[in-house]
């Protein structure tokens, strides 16, 4: 009981105290949670209504619809909300996949060197320079993606490069250090080495990176569907945006402004809550970047 | 004597996160013109930051809190930049320590002389500067051909110390400051260097005030040497007294450090203790928790300069307040 | 030396050959039936035969004939795409080329001008903050550079578009310069483009000042602190050689390496913005082609706008070294 108890505590205390502490860490970690909560807690509590009523076309806000509704006359906040499950679903799980993709290629390539490296960090290199968003457009539309995996398996794909060649990097410098050298000789095995030597090390550059690639997945997904490339769900933002635009008539027509707005604000407020969280992370790890005077 | 510089009471800090950090903690100094002043002290000392701050060439987070810097009669503190520019390298030149970093990567050496040149003088035409810098590189032996088209990068660590040293002599200026000329440096170069500093000294009759912490080099070089620590100076005499007859306890100490090229080490000591913290001083004599000779009156008040024979001597012992 | 420009340009002419293999690939994957609707079409048009209107469909879609085996087909494609057939788009009915040659000269005209713009001003406010660290620019600065960092390029386009195309009428909604003049060399055309270019190019500024600000920030940032900056100005060098020939001249360096691979990200973003402001350039068309499934438009204009981006970081990964001194050592090995 009490080493849970301590690994607990050692948690608050070196991960979970130190954004409370750090202004912009805390700011990005309350408004990403508010999302969070939306995204999980809201679909269950929130209704989805939609059904056209066409009398009731871009109404303003309103008690009864705190942002309006959109050009059949449903209530913009549930979508918003029923929406942001998906939005949030799709960027996590790219992130995530990415993220599992970028430290296995990563942490082979830098400990195995030799050949095994070269070959890697030839294909790192390919996937780093192709430009993402045409070829996710390309392959998005002939491949017909509909479902929320195979999006995010989509986008990880050509996400992952960047954060593979760093640790590749930091690791084959990691290599030469005394205490994997160390832990070489007492024979600790590979397991070992990876596990409790390695990864502690690189943990805080993971977890920074995870949200930075969270905003990047976001970017890419909503950009795609905003552009019409996949036709998802009429509740997720990216698609919100492109009958806003180019369907319906919302950005031409005065009283329409809020149903484009209303995506657009959350995906700012998501944004900016992410980058204060990383930018905050990256603080605490680094302190060096602090601005002092 | 004359004395080209002097340094009154001067106290400066640097704001660090855990404070403020006081470097150098009521200096006051005299530099004779015409002779070879060395400044001596540990690493972390205040030795390089003195010298930042009579230059006035301060990092953001350093500050001036009070005292004064007379060079001739001119006070440097109180001049304008556009004033102290033309002092700078005119007047008082400095080849700071890691001459490495010195030199702009992407400039040749021979556009870092011509720019300091025009910065401050436009009566001599381009190529006539390069004669100029030619006759330097000569005396600081380095072949001219060689080093004027060169990058920075493309020279050693010894030859771009030397054209340093060159590049600090291209405005005739009165008085020349070294910080650690001779760290970094194999022993070979550094010999090169203390004869070529020699020489001159006597050419130009060139006022020379050194820092470092290398005493051999002092011995060679100096003819009075002031001793600081824990920023502030603990005594100053000529060069023979300092090592033969030095009265501060501290100098003492250190003359006793270095080790000797033939003989033996068993008696040599260090000197026990730690530096003192420069965030929070020890009170009255910064030296008085390493002293040997520690009386009741060392931790409460600072002693000032008393006069002994040939020696300067900031401590207790020869004086009463 | 030269062996090193070498590799640089085997390396890149493999990526360019793996982008087209993609490109192939997918499109490899174009039902059998598009190229029956087409021959259909065709037939009824021109009034032939079905086989014969297939055959003629079957060779603008060089390598797509589900009729020979794939290597051939492979073989075909890029042959053609070394004799310069992009293909043929069939919504259009166009060569591809003639939509590049059309396309082309826009987006590259907005691109270079927005990145050109949006460098040198916040290279200049980079630079700026980094020397004078106590004044109220730098938290302004550094905020703005962090939101618009944060913010995609489609709510700043759309931002834009909504208010200020729309709303006020002050800009235009479409199209790359005034329909009713012809174009040619005369102020009145000029003028016309400029202000037909101005928002998206505003849109990419705005969106793309804090980057370069920060960046330089932090690289001037990292210069300062270096002993050649103290020892230049214990010299009594001026501030204004300091600023630019020392610190400027270095710090600037490892920003610049970035322009080819902005290049490339805002080459990508091209397809939102020119989409929303309705600019005929290779974005507006990709995006076109992508939605709808225009194949050989998407597999061409694809191909340009990777091998736009390929040859641009070659161009600069060969340049560079002629720029930074310290780099020449590294490459003449």
């Amino acid at each position: 009981m009490t080493r849970i108890g301590k690994r607990l505590s050692n948690m608050y205390y070196s991960v979970i105290r130190p954004i409370l502490k750090n202004r912009r860490a805390f700011i990005g970690f309350t408004i990403l949670m508010g999302f969070v909560i939306m995204a999980t807690i809201g679909p269950l509590v929130v209704p989805l209504n939609l059904k056209t009523d066409w009398s009731k076309r871009f109404k303003p806000p309103s008690l009864e619809h705190p942002l309006g509704t959109d050009y059949g006359g449903r209530d913009i906040f549930q979508q918003i909300v029923h929406g942001s499950r998906d939005v949030l679903l799709i960027a996590a799980l790219s992130a995530l996949f990415a993220i599992l993709m970028a430290v296995t290629i990563g942490i082979t390539s830098g400990l195995l060197g030799g050949v095994v490296d070269v070959i890697l960090t030839g294909i790192t290199d390919i996937f780093l320079t192709i430009p993402s968003f045409p070829v996710m457009m390309t392959i998005a539309a002939v491949l017909r993606v509909r479902d929320p995996f195979s999006f995010a398996a989509l986008i990880s794909v050509w996400m992952w490069a960047g954060l593979a060649r760093s640790i590749r990097t930091e690791v084959a410098s990691l290599k030469q250090k005394e205490f994997i050298e160390a832990a070489r000789l007492l024979n600790l095995g590979t397991f070992h080495i990876v596990f409790r030597e390695l990864m502690p090390i690189i943990m805080p550059y993971i977890a920074i990176n995870f949200i930075t690639m969270m905003r990047a997945a976001i970017t890419a997904s909503v950009g795609i569907m905003f552009l019409g490339v996949v036709p998802f769900k009429i509740t997720h933002w990216g698609v919100m945006l492109n009958m806003a635009m180019f369907q319906y008539g919302a950005v031409y027509v005065p009283e329409g402004v809020h149903y484009a707005l209303a995506p657009l604000m959350c995906i700012v407020l998501l944004e900016y809550g992410a980058v204060n969280l990383s930018h905050g992370l990256e603080e605490i790890f680094n302190p060096r970047l602090k601005t002092y005077e | 004597m004359v004395y080209i510089l002097r340094v009154r009471n001067l106290v400066m800090e640097y704001a660090v996160r855990e404070g403020m950090l006081r470097a150098v903690n009521g200096v006051s100094l005299d530099v004779p013109e015409g002779k070879i002043t060395a400044l001596v002290g540990e690493s972390g000392c205040g030795k390089s930051s003195l010298l930042d701050a009579i230059l006035r060439t301060l990092p953001p987070n350093g500050y001036i809190r009070s005292g004064e810097v007379f060079f001739r009669d001119i006070n440097l503190l109180k001049l304008s930049e556009k004033e102290l520019r033309k002092i700078r390298w005119e007047k008082i030149a400095v080849v700071f320590q890691a001459a490495q970093n010195s030199f702009n990567p992407v400039l040749k050496i021979a556009d870092h002389i011509v720019e300091t040149y025009q910065a401050h003088r436009n009566d001599l035409s381009k190529e006539a500067i390069i004669e100029k810098a030619c006759k330097l590189l000569e005396t600081v032996r380095l072949d001219p051909n060689q080093v004027l088209d060169a990058y920075p990068h493309e020279l050693s660590g010894g030859m771009k110390q030397r054209a340093l040293i060159a590049l600090s002599l291209i405005l005739d200026p009165e008085l020349l400051i070294l910080d650690e000329p001779t760290s970094a440096l194999d022993t070979y170069t550094q010999s090169v260097i203390i004869d070529m500093l020699k020489k001159v000294h006597e050419e130009k009759k060139l006022t020379m005030f050194l820092v470092t912490h290398d005493l051999p080099v002092v011995a060679e070089l100096a003819d009075y040497v002031a001793v600081m620590y824990g920023g502030k100076i603990m005594e100053v005499a000529d060069v023979e007294t300092i090592f033969y007859n030095a009265k501060h306890p501290y100098t003492q100490l250190l003359i006793k450090a270095i080790p000797p090229l033939i003989g033996d080490l068993s008696d040599r000591k260090p000197i026990p203790g730690n530096p003192p913290s420069l965030l929070n001083p020890p009170s009255g004599c910064v030296f008085h928790p390493r002293c040997p000779f520690r009386k009741p009156i060392c931790d409460k008040k600072v002693p000032p300069f008393f006069r002994v024979g040939n020696n300067i001597v900031a401590c207790w012992l020869y004086g009463e307040e | 030396m030269l062996w090193r420009i070498i590799k640089r340009i085997i390396y890149a002419f493999f990526t360019l050959l793996i982008s087209a293999s993609i490109t192939f690939y997918l499109v490899y994957n174009i039902p059998g039936n598009v190229i029956d609707v087409m021959a259909a079409q065709l037939s009824e048009s021109m009034g032939i035969p079905f086989e014969e209107a297939k055959k003629i469909a079957l060779s603008y879609y060089i390598g797509y004939d589900p009729n020979k085996p794939l290597l051939e087909r492979y073989i075909d494609y890029l042959a053609n795409l070394l004799r310069g057939n992009l293909g043929y788009s069939i919504l259009l009915k166009v060569s591809v080329n003639e939509v590049v040659v059309q396309a082309l000269p826009w987006t590259l005209f907005v691109l270079s001008t927005s990145l050109l713009v949006s460098f040198a001003i916040g290279v200049m406010l980079g630079l700026i903050i980094a020397w004078r660290r106590r004044t109220v620019l730098e938290p302004v600065v550094t905020a703005y550079a962090s939101f618009t960092d944060a913010m995609p390029d489609f709510v700043t386009a759309m931002l834009l578009y909504m208010f200020l195309a729309v709303r006020l009428g002050w800009f235009p909604m479409k199209g790359a310069y005034d329909e009713k003049l012809t174009p040619g060399l005369y102020p009145a055309f000029i003028f016309s483009v400029l202000y037909h270019a101005t928002l998206p190019i505003l849109a990419y500024v705005i969106e793309h000042i804090g980057f370069w600000a920060l960046l330089m920030k932090g690289s001037a940032a990292s210069v300062l602190e270096e002993d050649f900056v103290k020892a230049a100005e214990a010299r009594g060098l001026p501030e204004r050689r300091l600023l630019t020939a020392y610190v400027g001249r270095v710090a600037i360096l490892p920003v610049a390496v970035m322009l080819a691979i902005q290049l490339g990200v805002m080459l990508g973003g091209s397809t939102i913005i020119e989409t929303v402001f309705n600019y005929p350039g290779m974005g507006y068309f990709f995006t076109y082609a992508t939605t709808n499934l225009d194949y050989g438009l998407m597999q061409g204009l694809f191909f340009v706008i990777i091998a736009g981006i390929i040859i641009a970081n070659l161009i600069v990964e060969i340049i560079y070294p002629f720029i930074d001194p310290r780099a020449r050592r590294e490459a003449a090995r």
